[in-house]
């Protein structure tokens, strides 16, 4: 047991795991806990028996027991083991074997890839940190064997440490990491490329990772990918040692796209890890390696066009919905059901749509948009483009024009805190028995208005011209018959005239 | 920043006379070109376009396109508070939600700062296209103004119709029915007397007077009104201001229905 005096200091960040465990998707093991915190792994495992000292009841707890076996005294064994069956793996083991913990989670997960997925994701984010900002990975200051001829320079000109690579990697790391460890003797040499290939911008560079990663580790299991095949073309010498990143990042974009059937064990390997890595990204939303994720979308743009529209596109059309329909009271209108004159009401709203195409186009446009290529390919790749919120600020670039196109003026409008006025729809019924849409002024009493309301009554004897799109045209009828009850109606024969609307002659720009 | 220093205040005065009735909330846009406003009425009938160029300003700033929304009662009231002679300056502060009025009088010894708060108003803009208009009749605006008056105190509605002989106004109601005819005359000795028509075919639309009598209110800026009429587009009456720019109105006419309209 890795007991011992825990530090005052280290058990202040007790409140912090218990924070962390609260999470229950979470998985804390003492690797993940070390860089987070930057403590040794030592006091990780140390902080790790208090905690389930102190909570023991109520979590899961996986031990890593290592020492020489019994049967086979050659071998030295490190096995993980889940609570229960502790003592049962003990067994296995000689009497002086060592008993730590390796990590605490809510339940013991299904899938023991996700016991090491945030401690990948979490090495990751730490290499993928800029090379001037140091961390506990990269200046390797936990690491067992030392080198004290290293100069370390945070500027990262003079990178010279060994390549950077996760601690403690024996037990659980090795037999999923093989793309990066057999790069890992020579690296040393090929330090002095790093930093100026880092220094690329964002996309080239993690594209060149990707293909990188393709090349060299073409003997290793990868997974293999149309579009990164044909812009494999990158044979420059320059063997980078690939920090970690670029496995996620083809992991990524393989999900971007539908996965290739040609696959072999290999892959399915890499996409459960893949969506682990997506699960664990999720419940870890307030990490701070999301912008991580942002230069991998960047980078891989030629796979991710089309994540790019994703998500938030819905939400804009129907804010955008909304301001049509507010705005112009034809909407309204098929919306409200008609009680009386379906039928006719019906043609009478296909006439409208007709005649108002552009406006209904626009919003419909809007809509398939975000359906018929997004919303399929998202569906796809759900887990990916959802999950990642990198993809977030690319998604809000691409959401500005639909925005510009629709609400230039209001987006000019001074924000201040001075009194807001809104236009709202009400439906009433009259003293006629007709139902009435009125755009009306919200917070705004004075009776004076009230009598310049858009009053647009939807039923009954309302049937109108085909030529006449606009509800709003029937106010000054209404204000008469129902308001001055005829006393100087026009007593012209004809059937009668209605208030075209403004907006049937001009259109929003 | 914003800085509009216009000599002729009471032309700020005027406009906002003839359009407070109709609208009640507008934005005024502001642009490296000029202060320019559209607005709607509540029921979407008609529309206010109003430009006032930068040339006409004695002093023009816009650093960037600013967009003010204002009570237009309010700044009416505010108005009012300057003399007919005086210097208005419109003054705002990028990012600022007020915007100040500034009347000097013509002598320099009085000078009157208001702010007033602006507002947040959801609007839209419509784009109007230019359009050819089968029948362009230009008249002295009191002529027009008094028209509608009369007709309105007959009938809810005015048929205006453009013939070769001249422009008919025609309204009729429960006590009765009205017609005036406009013959054109360019013979006065005044131009702005002159009655003008150009007229491409003969053209005959139904519109509200209520709102003919509202649009009426900005006769005050110029001696003469144009009214552009199309069978298929909305009446444009349009009052130029002095050098400045323009005020049109917007209205868009009452189309027969075919069914009978029985209560």
């Amino acid at each position: 047991m890795a007991g011992g005096a825990v530090d005052q200091s280290l058990l202040d960040l007790l409140p912090q795991i218990h924070a962390l465990f609260s999470d229950p998707l979470r998985v804390i093991s003492y690797k993940w806990l070390s860089r987070k915190f930057s403590v040794s792994s030592n006091d990780a495992k140390r902080l790790l028996q208090e905690f389930v000292n102190k909570h023991g009841a109520d979590l899961q707890v996986i031990y890593s027991v290592s020492g020489w076996l019994k049967n086979n005294p050659q071998n030295y064994c490190v096995k993980l083991t889940s609570g229960p069956k502790l003592e049962e793996a003990r067994q296995d083991f000689k009497h002086s074997c060592s008993v730590q913990i390796y990590s605490i989670q809510a339940c013991i997960p299904k899938d023991t890839a996700v016991l090491w997925n945030p401690e990948f994701v979490q090495a990751e984010e730490l290499f993928d940190q800029p090379f001037d900002q140091d961390n506990c990975l990269r200046d390797n200051r936990f690491c067992g064997v030392l080198n004290s001829f290293v100069k370390r320079t945070s500027s990262g000109k003079h990178v010279s440490s060994l390549p950077p690579k996760p601690l403690n990697s024996t037990v659980a790391v090795t037999h999923s990491k093989p793309s990066v460890t057999p790069k890992e003797q020579s690296v040393t040499a090929r330090q002095h490329d790093l930093p100026g290939s880092a220094k690329q911008g964002a996309g080239n560079k993690s594209e060149k990772d990707n293909s990188m990663v393709l090349d060299k580790a073409g003997n290793a299991p990868v997974v293999k990918e149309p579009s990164n095949g044909s812009k494999n073309k990158a044979p420059n010498g320059k063997a980078l040692p690939s920090n970690g990143g670029s496995l996620a990042n083809m992991w990524d974009r393989a999900s971007a796209k539908p996965k290739p059937t040609n696959s072999t064990a290999v892959a399915s390997v890499a996409a459960t890890a893949d969506a682990q890595i997506c699960a664990k990204e999720e419940a870890d939303a307030d990490s701070s390696g999301d912008e991580q994720g942002v230069k991998y979308k960047r980078g891989s743009s030629n796979a991710n066009n089309r994540k790019r529209r994703a998500v938030f596109d819905f939400s804009d059309d129907e804010e955008d919905d909304n301001i049509v329909s507010i705005a112009s009271p034809e909407l309204p209108e098929q919306c409200t059901p008609d009680p009386v004159t379906e039928t006719a009401e019906d043609t009478e709203v296909n006439q409208k749509n007709l005649e108002n195409k552009e406006d209904v186009q626009n919003s419909v446009k809007g809509c398939s948009r975000g359906v018929d290529s997004d919303f399929t390919s998202e569906c796809k790749t759900k887990i990916a483009s959802t999950v990642n919120n990198s993809g977030i600020t690319l998604k809000e670039k691409s959401r500005d024009p639909p925005i510009n196109d629709n609400k230039q003026t209001s987006t000019a409008e001074p924000a201040s805190t001075s009194p807001k006025r809104r236009k709202v729809l009400k439906t009433r019924i009259d003293e006629r028995g007709r139902e009435v849409t009125e755009v009306i002024w919200e917070g705004e009493p004075s009776a004076g208005d009230k009598a310049e309301k858009n009053v647009t009554p939807t039923a009954a004897n309302g049937a109108t011209l085909p030529s006449k799109p606009q509800p709003a045209a029937n106010t000054d009828k209404i204000k008469a018959s129902s308001k001055t009850a005829g006393n100087k109606k026009p007593a012209n024969n004809k059937a009668g005239t209605k208030q075209g609307s403004i907006m049937s002659f001009f259109k929003k720009v | 920043m914003l800085e509009l220093r216009l000599v002729q205040g009471s032309l700020l005065k005027k406009v906002l006379e003839a359009i407070r009735e109709l609208v009640t909330d507008a934005n005024f846009d502001c642009s490296g070109t000029g202060f320019s406003l559209q607005a709607m009425d509540s029921s979407h009938v008609a529309l206010v376009a109003l430009l006032l160029r930068a040339e006409g300003f004695e002093h023009y700033r816009c650093d960037r396109n600013l967009s003010m929304g204002m009570n237009l009662n309010n700044m009416a009231k505010m108005l009012r508070c300057a003399g007919n002679e005086d210097i208005i300056t419109i003054k705002a502060d990028d990012g600022s939600d007020t915007v100040t009025f500034m009347f000097e009088s013509p002598k320099q010894d009085k000078i009157s700062d208001f702010e007033m708060k602006l507002m947040d108003i959801d609007s839209e803009h419509l784009g109007i296209p230019d359009s050819e208009y089968q029948a362009i009749v230009r008249m002295p605006s009191a002529e027009f103004m008094r028209i509608c008056k009369d007709l309105s105190s007959i009938g809810d509605t005015v048929v205006i119709s453009v013939t070769k002989e001249g422009v008919k106004f025609s309204t009729s109601g429960e006590i009765g029915s009205a017609n005036i005819v406009c013959r054109q005359n360019q013979t006065v000795d005044k131009p702005e007397e002159a009655t003008i028509i150009e007229m491409q075919e003969p053209v005959s639309l139904t519109f509200a007077l209520r709102y003919m009598n509202s649009f009426t209110k900005a006769s005050s800026l110029s001696d003469q009104v144009t009214i552009s009429l199309s069978s298929e587009l909305p009446v444009v009456v349009e009052y130029k201001i002095a050098e400045m720019g323009y005020i049109r109105f917007y209205l868009a006419p009452k189309i027969e229905e075919d069914e009978e309209m029985k209560p």
